[in-house]
């Protein structure tokens, strides 16, 4: 997979103070090699964090008591943990700490056990700094990558100043549609387009952004068959994976939620990837908090290294703090099983809140022209809007009727997404028109006169009784 | 805290004009900073609160130059990279009444951290000891914002923010650089960084495109070499003596570069670390950096002032056996004591500045700033918003908390004195060890006054297989005979700019920031044994037992 890589990313170099390691190891070689200063000098004695304590039993909890854990400068002597303070806050590796590294590669083997030999995890500073990393390392300038019609706005904004430009893949209400995915790859015209056919493809699978669409397991393997056809790396940006939902929305509130069995996750492309083309980003942002800036990616040993490279010369590696506070979460409190109750939380905690606004669009919104499928994972939906209703629909197209709709739904009060905002060629006048909307920011009880501001604003527009 | 009167006045006479001091250009005392402190709005502290640091500033720039514009280095991927169009939306969120569908930020109440306490030195008991007896916990809980316990909390800091980093943190670290530089320009701004590493990359990413060079010290850091290479950037190595850069050597190496020789369009940047620079120890005085600075005007050269290790500047050294010299008695004289840096003389706004809070509280934050013109911070944040984002919010939280609610400007200074007084120890000790063990035949070395690394020179004329062996196979037998003796020092050759070029000097780089005193003791006397032996075979040039 040597060919795939850019010319920056073949030519990064190992450190110099890689070759030391074997000598630092040595057992009686004094060091006055590496220049990291000693942590007598770091101004932290301990740090305390309150955390969530895992129920004891299954039953779904609404509000869990509380526990706590002590990080100290030097627990690690003496065995009193697998890590601390002196160990967290010094320099590291670009492969960010050990001990968290073998966390997410257990949970990686349980979840997604990738269907070959040579996979390694390590950690990152969440999916955009990943992000930017692969197309660092898979893209030169003047090409193209492959990506879906709507896609997050933040992938093209990354990669448009790299030189590369994405094409937008049709979508249908699961996400991509491969026949549309085939046309474009095999019909592509490399003197028209001036540069070779795209060889990644972008792809948020489980609970979209902006659509909100999750691609079923049949949908994933269609795709990643045309990825092995066409020899495509997969950039699997997976930062919901874990907040697939309940299938229907509850008639009310008092309803109780049954959360997703880790054995009923849909599988990822990881899952299913046989050729080892899946570079996987998971992110803690939406599982635990996105101040933590910690993620992990998962690839073949060849792709990591020359992103651990990459690390050593920009990132280095995840906050020490973060990296400490996760790994006393994950590997001491909580452990997978209780990591496992964590997500059944969200599930739970997410599945009522996008309930709530399924329940307020219902009531609120002029289905004469507004239509929206149910989210079956993250946090988005994604209203579409009839927009060939609109009295002066001839006269404005629907570039003119999204601003207008937007700027009285502001007017009355409440902000909405234009869909137009996540089209990655905004040169393309598309015959859809939809806004995004989300049920992770907003308390549920605002959620119907936000609705009903929407609403009012589209029957305002359309001139609706 | 009382806030100081605005106006002194001195009555004269009454018919003698009376000067009222301009509080705008009155200096700034470390401990007013915070009474002259903007009220600022509830709405500036919140959740992904754009900040523009021209309203953390105390002073009045009006009278100083704007920067120049650098439109004509500036690269094409920095200047076509628009603004993050979701984080735009934020400053919509100010609008009372609003209710927002908007953007995906997540609600706190599935962050699972509720209150973290960190226990951290009181000021003037900053030892780890002293830490650990009698030092402080500080609180930091999930919506001490709403409560008004605080203005920044965990529901904020570890939410989504801007690139540049939040509110809080910059209005500490503009504070922090206007006293402590003054900024010789007037539309310098602030942003966080992830650390000086990644700054680096987002530099060069700015104003460097492949198949260009840029000049550096003949020794540099080697970390910046490595970042440069696979953006298709070499580095030009300038000639150093115990000073750092040789500015008629910089002169003569840019008034005479040659495309067709070099292979490379003339350089436009200077990366340099001026202060304690890695690996060589040295520190620009004052006058060699406004020399530099010239040149540099002359050539149109943009300046990358890396400085993890200004505050690592330390006391004069005297030698072991004439008396210390005494510490700063106050913070006006802390800050007289440290040489000025270039973004204090930089009246061109050519100059980036890099600052880390890696060696001053711990490489672990990954938290840093840069200050540079307006021109250029816009860039970088917009390039952060789409690549690093912002420095994590657990460090950003608990580093706002020591330094800015606890410790103040004030107690950070007496930190910074700390620091500087610590290395000022460890510096002796390893000097003290290579005044009593080092062969002065062969080695010799200039006693750095900043900075952690210490760049002993080694006559290599005087090896006895010198000149059928080279220079790099003499360092590299001498490097595993360290090894063998149970000690371990860097190849100066590790930290050539330009390992294309001819070198004719031999070094070797050794710290004296992490091991116990004792262990620098006896690695230096490991160091020399080796050494010893390594020139005395054949009947070399330094007897056994010297």
């Amino acid at each position: 997979m040597t060919d795939v890589l850019s010319r920056e990313a073949a030519t990064r170099q190992s450190s110099i103070f890689q070759a030391l390691h074997r000598h630092l190891d040595a057992n009686d070689v004094l060091s006055l090699g590496p220049g990291a200063p000693s942590p007598q000098y770091y101004p932290f004695d301990h740090i305390n964090v309150q955390v969530p304590s895992i129920p004891s039993s299954d039953a779904a909890k609404a509000v869990w008591d509380e526990t706590s854990f002590t990080i100290n400068k030097y627990d690690m002597k003496g065995g009193k943990s697998g890590y601390d303070l002196s160990s967290a806050l010094t320099y590291g590796q670009g492969t960010g700490a050990h001990q968290l590294v073998d966390f997410v590669t257990e949970l990686t083997k349980f979840v997604h056990d990738p269907p070959y030999q040579h996979w390694k995890c390590i950690m990152t500073g969440g999916n955009t700094s990943a992000l930017e990393l692969a197309f660092r390392t898979f893209t030169e300038r003047g090409t193209y990558a492959l990506a879906d019609e709507y896609t997050y706005a933040t992938a093209f904004e990354c990669a448009n100043p790299l030189g590369v430009k994405m094409i937008g893949i049709k979508l249908d209400e699961e996400g991509p549609i491969p026949s549309d995915m085939d046309d474009i790859l095999s019909s592509w015209d490399e003197q028209k387009m001036g540069s070779k056919k795209p060889h990644v493809l972008y792809t948020v699978p489980t609970g979209h952004n902006p659509t909100g669409s999750t691609q079923s397991t049949q949908r994933r393997q269609e795709i990643y068959n045309l990825a092995s056809k066409h020899d495509i790396i997969i950039l699997e940006d997976d930062p919901y994976y874990f907040l697939q939902l309940a299938g229907e929305v509850a008639k009310d509130a008092s309803e109780l939620i049954k959360p997703t069995a880790m054995a009923d996750l849909l599988p990822s492309f990881l899952k299913l990837d046989v050729d080892g083309r899946v570079y996987r980003m998971d992110s803690c942002s939406k599982i635990l908090a996105p101040g933590l800036r910690t993620g992990w990616i998962t690839a073949s040993a060849q792709i990591t290294e020359r992103i651990v490279r990459a690390h050593e010369i920009s990132l280095q590696q995840p906050s020490g703090f973060s990296q400490a506070f996760l790994y006393k979460l994950f590997a001491e409190q909580w452990k997978m099983e209780g990591l496992f109750r964590w997500f059944n939380h969200l599930q739970i905690g997410y599945t009522t809140r996008r309930d709530a606004l399924m329940r307020a669009c219902e009531a609120n919104l002029p289905k004469e022209v507004a239509s929206w499928n149910v989210p079956k994972a993250g946090v988005f939906g994604w209203v579409r809007i009839n927009w060939q209703l609109h009295p002066s629909a001839e006269m404005l197209g629907p570039k003119d009727i999204e601003t207008e709709i937007w700027n009285a739904t502001a007017k009355a009060g409440t902000l909405i997404v234009p869909g137009s905002w996540f089209q990655p060629d905004p040169t393309l006048t598309l015959s859809t028109m939809f806004f995004r909307i989300n049920y992770a920011s907003l308390q549920p009880e605002l959620m119907p006169e936000a609705t009903k501001r929407f609403g009012d604003a589209l029957r305002e527009s359309f001139q609706l009784k | 805290m009382a806030p100081p009167s605005a106006i002194d006045v001195e009555a004269v006479t009454d018919t003698t004009g009376v000067t009222i001091p301009d509080p705008l250009s009155a200096p700034i005392k470390s401990n007013d900073i915070f009474g002259r402190r903007r009220k600022a709005d509830k709405s500036q502290w919140v959740i992904a609160a754009p900040a523009d640091t021209v309203n953390f500033r105390h002073r009045s720039y009006d009278h100083k130059p704007k920067a120049k514009r650098w439109d004509h280095i500036i690269t094409h991927e920095a200047q076509t990279r628009k603004g993050n169009s979701l984080k735009k939306a934020a400053k919509y969120l100010g609008k009372p009444g609003l209710i927002t569908l908007g953007g995906g930020i997540p609600s706190s109440e599935f962050f699972p951290f509720e209150e973290l306490s960190i226990k951290v030195p009181r000021v003037g008991h900053f030892s780890e000891a002293e830490t650990r007896e009698s030092g402080v916990v500080i609180t930091a809980g999930k919506h001490d914002l709403a409560e008004d316990k605080s203005i920044f909390d965990i529901s904020t800091a570890f939410n989504y923010g801007q690139g540049a980093g939040s509110a809080q943190l910059l209005r500490y670290v503009t504070e922090h650089t206007e006293l402590v530089h003054n900024p010789a320009y007037q539309d310098w701004r602030c942003t966080l960084s992830i650390g000086s590493t990644s700054a680096l990359d987002m530099a060069l990413r700015m104003l460097s495109r492949p198949g260009d060079m840029i000049i550096s010290e003949e020794y540099t850091f080697s970390a910046a070499v490595e970042t440069a290479i696979p953006l298709g950037v070499r580095m030009a190595g300038i000639p150093m003596d115990a000073q750092g850069l040789l500015p008629d050597a910089m002169d003569q190496i840019l008034s005479t570069w040659d495309v067709q020789t070099k292979g490379a369009r003339k350089p436009h940047l200077l990366y340099t670390v001026p202060t304690g620079q890695n690996p060589t120890g040295a520190t620009q005085s004052h006058s060699r950096r406004r020399a530099i600075y010239a040149v540099c005007q002359k050539h149109d050269i943009y300046i990358i002032e890396d400085e993890p290790y200004y505050f690592l500047q330390m006391q004069p050294y005297t030698g072991p056996n004439a008396p210390d010299v005494p510490p700063p008695a106050s913070h006006a004289e802390f800050l007289q004591s440290l040489v000025p840096s270039y973004l204090s003389m930089d009246v061109d706004g050519r100059v980036m500045r890099l600052d880390s809070f890696s060696k001053v509280l711990a490489p672990g934050s990954r938290i840093g700033w840069v200050t540079a013109s307006q021109q250029l911070i816009e860039m970088y944040k917009k390039h952060a918003d789409v690549s690093t984002q912002c420095p994590a919010g657990t460090s950003q939280l608990i580093v706002w908390k020591l330094l800015d609610e606890f410790w103040g400007h004030s107690g950070y200074l007496d930190w910074l004195i700390h620091i500087r007084l610590s290395y000022t120890q460890r510096r002796d000790a390893i000097l003290a060890a290579c005044e009593r063990y080092l062969p002065r035949e062969v080695v010799s070395w200039q006693p750095p006054m900043a900075g952690m690394f210490h760049w002993m020179k080694i006559d290599f004329r005087k090896h006895p297989q010198y000149p059928e062996r080279s220079i790099e196979e003499i360092e590299e037998s001498i490097f595993l005979s360290v090894i063998e003796h149970g000690a371990l020092v860097m190849r100066g050759s590790w930290f050539y700019a330009d390992a294309q070029d001819a070198h004719d000097t031999l070094f070797f780089r050794a710290t004296y920031a992490a091991a116990p005193k004792e262990k620098i003791d006896e690695a230096i006397h490991r160091f020399s044994v080796a050494v010893r032996e390594e020139f005395s075979v054949n009947g070399g040039a330094v007897r056994n037992g010297h």
